[in-house]
């Protein structure tokens, strides 16, 4: 990496940034910070914000506002999981010509006002139709209380002297109510009643307009529930059927509107998408400003650039800015957060993503991808250890491979491991006689290929996966050592770890006799230990026993498998023997057994492949905490640039 | 049939393998359940890595599971007939059951990582990958357990035998 430092007239900025954009291989810096620097705060001011961020902040809440309208009458139809991940459409490109700057934004007003223009009138009269759609059928509930009655509605309501009043009250109240009735209209009043329901009564009360008031105070008490019904026509059934007509209507005209609103949805969608698209692209590039400085005519960028992309970079803003600009590349120093890029081989490349997972190496780190492929291969495939099953994965991985994979560079990614693992635990699987546990065994061709009983070779098994412990384990302690070599700090490669490479020979040569030489080594381990570690050796120690034994989990995970599936395989070959429906029970078991031990113990070694690898391995050299390689780019997901 | 004293001590064990693996798992289980819950009533998309995290503590029971049909498988109960055992054979098969009962309580700790993880991973997704390394921790213990119950299997020649 090289730190770039721009120069130029404040007038080129944007075509720099929209150059650099292009480009996509710089990550541009804040170097607004240096005007707290001493020597330049007289010299340099904050580079105030673009004044179009607000404006492409409202032009995108807008659009969004219109796709919503879009997606609520129109929805986009949605891929299921299973599909999007193994055999997904292609995404669909959407051609469109290359527009930015000022013409965008005002392109971009010109698509909101008219697509707003074409929705308004839809939208506004869908509201009032649903609107009424509610009112009737609300209207439409009340009238199906009183169908019972055999009253024209044109009457209910005040008249010249009388007040007729609806209602429906519990029907043990009938009584109370005629009652009260006659108390407070000193008789004169008319009540009707039909029962709508086991306990409840509808009524008509007829009564003296004077009298309104108090008959309904006292009705009320009497949970007498008023419904009140204006500007009807006829008996209830004949307005019921009137309204249900109108809500036929209503009806009618709102999938008419909705059908208009899928008309525009279907013209305008993609217009909008793509030019939110290009908004966005051009707000990454507004979002900058304000990480540069500025003196009174010129505008000072600073950023970070690939070595191989240097020349590129350069002759881009030159030609721009015509040759009228300073160029600056310095190597970075010791202070800068130097942003990081993991360069891998192809395959490797894969697994950048299990290394992303724990967090991106420091500049200058050890990118350890290349070390993590192929211990979390070995790992992972000895705790499935089953052939049947690293076929399972290898077929998952393909499927992803061939399906998201094409489209999506994680899926693809994860395919890869998965397949890869599968090809590695088919192996294993081989070697140690799994084939869905013990039942491919009766071929006698597999059972040939078997050098490995894992269920009764256990304690060397265990041995094994100790070994491999150790072996891990003081790998990573050699890298360490030759990196911090490589790096210059001589003393923390001698002080971290060394003392363990020097430990083991000393033990192995005592324990074969040469105790001179065993005790020589002994005392150098001692001497680094307690030089780089002082009173904290004793915890080296109990630590790195404790890392090799953690990859007991090996063989007990291995174990862990081979054990379930040959409890499938024993459940199932003892329904097998019960007649045919028990053979048809010993199908399903098998087959269910088998895919749920797969799925729970490729995800137990997926886990536990990674944390050997994590806490264990990466512990002994490896430093995280870099800051991603992200340069200004123009990325575009839905549309292409003709 | 007559069981002898020796193969009932061993049945023993695979009881408290299983029983004590299913009662730590399914606190485990449950303690992340409920937080996962809260997480997918706020975003329902979240439920791949939530069922992830709630499958973690799981893996002691069947620990537990594996330990009690090694103990039937070694003494014949299981797909075989059923050998005449040592009463001290017996008492080992119980102390393998035992081991592996009892570090599965694991699952418990397990289970409250895997539900403050989910609240991580409620947060900010990213953290997915984290949260389940953080909560895989806690069950190095029960794979020890798991380890030392097969050792004494196959020490006394329970297992392979």
């Amino acid at each position: 990496m090289k730190k770039l430092q721009i120069v130029a007239l404040e007038g080129f900025r944007d075509s720099i940034v929209k150059g650099l954009q292009a480009l996509g291989t710089v990550h541009l810096t804040d170097y607004s910070e240096a005007i707290n620097d001493p020597h330049l705060k007289d010299l340099l001011q904050p580079h105030p914000i673009s004044p179009n961020i607000r404006r492409i902040a409202a032009q995108n809440i807008a659009l969004n506002r219109l796709l919503e309208v879009f997606e609520r009458h129109d929805p986009e139809p949605r891929e299921g999981f299973i599909k999007a991940v193994f055999a997904p459409m292609p995404p669909k490109k959407l051609e469109t010509e290359e527009l930015s700057g000022p013409r965008l934004l005002e392109v971009v007003d010109g698509i909101i006002r008219k697509v707003d223009g074409e929705v308004a009138q839809p939208l506004q009269d869908l509201e009032s139709i649903e609107e009424e759609i509610a009112e009737q059928g609300k209207m439409r509930g009340l009238l199906d209380l009183v169908t019972s009655l055999d009253i024209d509605l044109k009457d209910v309501g005040e008249g010249g002297f009388t007040s007729v009043l609806l209602g429906v009250a519990p029907k043990q109240e009938l009584d109370n109510l005629r009652e009260r009735l006659e108390d407070i209209t000193d008789t004169t009043f008319y009540l009707g009643a039909s029962e709508t329901s086991e306990d409840r009564i509808v009524a008509v009360v007829v009564c003296l307009k004077e009298h309104v008031a108090a008959v309904l105070a006292n009705l009320r008490r009497l949970n007498w529930e008023r419904i009140e019904i204006q500007g009807l026509q006829g008996t209830p059934r004949q307005a019921i059927d009137s309204i249900d007509n109108r809500l036929e209507d209503l009806d009618q005209e709102k999938r008419a509107k909705e059908g208009m609103l899928v008309d525009i949805a279907r013209r305008r969608k993609d217009e909008l998408r793509k030019h939110r698209e290009l908004l966005m692209v051009e707000r990454q590039r507004e979002e900058n400003h304000t990480k540069f400085a500025r003196m009174e005519h010129v505008v000072i960028i600073e950023g970070w650039v690939p070595s191989n992309s240097v020349a590129q970079a350069v002759q881009e803003v030159t030609s721009i800015t015509g040759g009228a600009c300073v160029v600056d590349l310095t190597e970075p120093d010791a202070n800068d957060d130097v942003p990081v890029q993991l360069k891998n081989p192809r395959f490797f490349k894969s697994f950048e993503l299990l290394t992303r997972l724990y967090g991106l190496p420091t500049y200058n780190g050890v990118d350890p991808t290349l070390f993590l492929a192929p211990g979390f291969l070995l790992f992972f495939s000895i705790m499935l250890t089953d052939a049947m099953y690293g076929l399972i994965a290898l077929v998952l991985g393909m499927l992803l491979i061939r399906g998201g994979g094409k489209y999506n560079e994680m899926i693809k990614d994860g395919g890869i491991i998965l397949s890869s693992a599968g090809v590695a635990t088919i192996i294993i699987g081989a070697l140690s006689g799994g084939w869905f546990g013990g039942f491919g065994l009766k071929l006698k061709i597999l059972k040939n290929l078997m050098i490995f009983d894992p269920m009764v070779q256990v304690t060397a098994f265990l041995l094994i996966a100790l070994a491999i412990g150790l072996a891990h384990v003081n790998v990573g302690v050699v890298i360490n050592v030759v990196h911090k070599l490589k790096a210059g700090q001589k003393w923390k490669a001698v002080s971290e770890n060394l003392w363990f490479l020097f430990a083991q020979p000393g033990l192995i040569f005592t324990v074969l006799g040469h105790k001179s030489l065993g005790l020589l080594f002994i005392v150098i381990a001692l001497l680094l230990l307690l030089g780089g570690h002082k009173a904290m050796s004793m915890f080296q120690i109990t630590g790195f026993m404790g890392d090799i034994l953690s990859y007991a989990r090996l063989m007990a995970l291995g174990l862990c498998t081979t054990g379930i599936a040959m409890t499938v395989n024993v459940l199932a070959s003892m329904l097998y023997m019960v007649g045919w429906l028990g053979i048809v029970l010993a199908v399903v078991i098998f087959l269910f057994g088998h895919v749920f031990n797969f799925l729970i113990n490729a995800m137990g070694s997926f886990v536990h492949g990674l944390r050997l690898h994590y806490v264990e391995f990466f512990t002994k050299f490896y430093e995280s905490g870099g800051t991603e390689f992200a340069p200004l780019e123009m990325k575009f997901d839905i549309i292409k640039i003709k | 049939m007559e069981l002898s004293s020796g193969v009932v001590w061993a049945i023993m064990g695979a009881a408290i393998s299983m029983g004590l693996a299913a009662i730590a798992s399914g606190i485990g289980v449950g303690l992340a359940g409920v937080a996962g819950a809260g997480v997918i009533s706020e975003d329902p998309k979240k439920f791949g890595p939530v069922l992830v995290l709630q499958a973690l503590p799981q893996t002691q029971g069947i620990y537990g599971f594996l330990g009690a049909v090694l103990i039937l498988i070694g003494v014949g109960v299981l797909g075989g007939a059923v050998k005449e055992i040592p009463v001290a054979m017996g008492y080992a098969a119980l102390g393998g059951g035992i081991v592996i009962g009892l570090s599965s309580f694991t699952a418990v700790a397990q289970g409250a990582i895997a539900a403050s993880g989910m609240g991580a991973v409620a947060k900010r997704p990213e953290t997915f990958g984290q949260s389940v390394v953080l909560a895989v921790m806690a069950e190095t213990f029960a794979i020890f357990g798991l380890l030392i119950a097969i050792l004494i299997f196959v020490g006394t020649k329970i297992m392979g035998g």
